[in-house]
């Protein structure tokens, strides 16, 4: 496994563990009773050993172990906590401290250790005992050792100053700076508003000024938030191979796209809805290796993860090789738990049929499995998603795999939407959900029975009323053009016949709280510079 | 059950008084401008900015007994801990604390656990996590519930 990407946040972390020990081998010499402090330091050693063994420093983890043993004793009570201890840990310290630049000048850390490591394994406190040094005074070698050459050759602590690369900060304190930031550019939008009316060119370019720094600050902001996939990703293999081991199947599990980055917000909620989609993929989805091999196919299934971007969207798809799913079937399965109607069954595509599978109620491990070889839980997945302003997709075809796709914003605090005006509301679409505005002339809209369309290139794109979506009383604009805005429903073009467009605007997202977070269609609402409050569209979950 | 150390607000509605916990609550305050919110059943007036946080205005009456809104009233501001909501009542009465008159028992009907005994009126005490419950219930499925828009859905006489 590559840890590269990781190496920073190893070095920042195993910093901060340095400088505590030694802040607490130093206190604890003061109070060498001091239990809390005896097990801090301990718990610090045996941090670094492992945080360096799996990064693959094993100079580090080595040492890091020796200084961890030794303060085991003194937790124990082998031993006391006397200035010969302290000596060594703090030489021990010291080392790992010049092995952690080694490794941050891209070096491998290693260093000449093993006198040091013998010294802290054989260490045997002195007949009497020895007082603890209370004044920081240096005292030279202790208890009678005699410097090796070893030590002699230790270099000197000052001779590379430490530089500090990184900090680590709180998530609380990043959380709080998006919602400053998100909150700035409210009230930026506002003073845009206010300066439209005044019409003062000076404020005009005061504020202009105002919205570059703004901008700026926000890119910056979303920026520390971003975080790696695989910081998900890489504690799925070991769930897999353990679903696989408790299931008796075969898998061979294959992820990519680990390093593409995103708003940590929406990586905070994706753990929930992978487990789901590897379980069914594993529980249900792969056949069992004797089935497998009755199929022609290998008794090892494969199940990738696989994460990508598109535009401004993160794509992670999830597909397997098993079994697949008959969208009869699930209709079928559908219309017998009563969930839809036998009428709304007829009409429905085969990737209409496949979506059955996330209606509350559909799902029960042993109906699905019978059926589909899915769908376990696929209702929370689709709720999870949609949550955040995603959407999900299913594909399959029987007896050769699934493959089910979350489309997900890169982040959910900033965005630029589209305003759009429906009678008395204002309403915002992401522009990442936006194909395209057109503005149809009144010969170009096609009438085809009570439907109304018109073309986009060769492609029929039917026409659809936003008013009715938002449940307002929708008056036929008798202007002498349809505005419309073209965005994605269910995987099919749609045009949302809108009243007219005011244009696009950075926005603060805000969550919608409860009890109006379940509401569909809408992944949000925002605050406009005017004190307006608008709801921003989810045009996939709006039907 | 002694009430020691709790505060209940007491408001009117269509003429009738009612309670919640004043702990529940995080301001009491004049009606607000308000804007539409989308496939909103009519007991909701609209969403205001609360602080910055978009905040729907439920008018109480119309939510509980189907009754068209009347007068400007006041909002009680729900604390976040329910969600982002605010509830339009008639009036606000009082706070009563911690008196030695004030008592609380047991009650059963929708949207409430408790009555407080207050100068021997019995006064229900809105639970207010299962009237956001369904609340939540009817944006998920945008079909009113438990007897719908219209209906009495206190289960009063």
């Amino acid at each position: 496994m590559d840890m590269s990407q990781y190496k920073d946040l190893f070095i920042s972390e195993v910093r901060e563990h340095i400088q505590g020990m030694n802040e607490a081998i130093v206190a604890l010499e003061g109070a060498p009773e001091d239990r809390e402090r005896i097990d801090y330091l301990f718990r610090m050693a045996h941090s670094i050993k492992g945080m360096s063994a799996s990064m693959g420093y094993g100079g580090m983890a080595g040492l890091a172990h020796k200084m961890e043993d030794l303060m085991d004793r003194v937790r124990k009570g082998a031993i006391g906590f006397a200035s010969g201890v302290a000596d060594l840990l703090l030489e021990g310290s010291d080392f790992l401290s010049h092995m952690l630049n080694d490794v941050d000048a891209g070096g491998d850390g290693q260093r000449d250790i093993d006198d040091l490591v013998s010294r802290l394994a054989g260490y045997a406190p002195p007949p009497a005992a020895e007082p603890a040094r209370t004044d920081g005074s240096e005292t030279g070698p202790s208890d009678g050792e005699t410097p090796l050459p070893g030590r002699l050759q230790q270099p000197a602590v000052s001779d590379k100053p430490d530089s500090v690369h990184n900090v680590r900060v709180k998530t609380e304190v990043l959380d709080t700076l998006v919602n400053i930031t998100g909150e700035l550019l409210t009230h930026k939008n506002r003073m845009v508003s206010m300066s439209r009316e005044l019409g003062s060119p000076a404020l005009t370019e005061a504020i202009s000024d105002l919205s570059r720094l703004v901008r700026e600050l926000q890119n910056e902001v979303l920026k520390v938030r971003l975080m790696p996939f695989g910081s998900v990703a890489d504690r799925l293999p070991r769930t897999v191979r353990d679903l696989a081991k408790k299931s008796g199947k075969e898998v061979v599990f294959r992820v990519s796209g680990k390093e593409i980055e995103l708003d940590r917000g929406i990586l905070e909620e994706l753990p929930d809805p992978l487990l789901h989609l590897l379980r069914n993929a594993v529980d249900h989805g792969l056949e069992a290796p004797a089935d497998r091999v009755a199929a022609g196919k290998n008794p090892a299934g494969t199940i990738s993860l696989e994460a990508r971007r598109e535009k401004d969207r993160f794509l992670v798809t999830i597909s397997d090789d098993g079994r697949g799913m008959d969208p009869c079937l699930i209709t079928a399965a559908a219309v017998g738990k009563g969930l839809i109607a036998p009428a709304e069954a007829a009409l429905l595509s085969p990737q209409e049929s496949l979506m059955l599978i996330c209606l509350p109620g559909f799902s029960t491990a042993a109906a699905v499995t019978d059926v589909s070889g899915r769908g376990v839980g696929m209702d929370a997945v689709r709720a999870s998603v949609q949550a955040i302003g995603g959407g999900l997709a299913i594909e399959s075809a029987p007896g050769r795999g699934s493959r089910v796709t979350l489309s997900l914003p890169l982040t959910i605090s900033i965005i630029q939407v589209l305003l759009a005006v429906c009678g008395t509301m204002v309403v915002a679409v992401p522009v990442t959900r936006v194909v395209r505005t057109v503005d149809l002339t009144r010969d170009a809209v096609i009438s085809r029975g009570k439907r109304k369309l018109f073309l986009l290139g060769e492609e029929e794109i039917p026409l659809m009323s936003l008013h009715r979506f938002l449940g307002i009383r929708f008056h036929p604009i008798k202007g002498p053009s349809v505005p419309a805005v073209v965005v994605e429903m269910k995987g099919h073009l749609v045009g949302l016949v809108v009243d007219r467009f005011l244009g696009q605007q950075d926005v603060f997202v805000k969550p919608l709280g409860r009890p109006l977070n379940r509401m569909r269609g809408f992944s949000g609402a925002a605050v406009l510079g005017d004190g307006q409050v608008i709801f921003i569209l989810d045009p996939a979950n709006l039907v | 059950m002694n009430s020691r150390g709790r505060r209940f607000l007491i408001f009117t509605l269509r003429g009738k008084q009612y309670s919640v916990n004043a702990g529940d609550l995080s301001e009491v305050m004049e009606t607000a401008a308000t804007f539409p919110i989308p496939r909103a059943p009519r007991c909701y007036l609209g969403v205001m900015n609360f602080h910055g946080v978009p905040t729907p205005v439920l008018d109480l009456a119309s939510f509980l007994f189907g009754d068209p809104p009347t007068g400007p009233g006041n909002l009680l501001v729900l604390d976040h801990r329910f969600g982002s909501l605010a509830l339009r009542i008639d009036t606000v009465v009082r706070i009563v604390s911690d008196i030695r008159d004030l008592r609380i028992q047991p009650d059963e009907g929708a949207f409430v656990r408790h009555s407080i005994l207050f100068h021997n009126e019995r006064i229900p005490v809105l639970a207010l996590d299962m009237l956001v419950d369904e609340l939540e219930e009817e944006a998920r499925t945008g079909r009113p519930g438990n007897g719908g828009i219209g209906s009495d859905k206190t289960g009063r006489e």
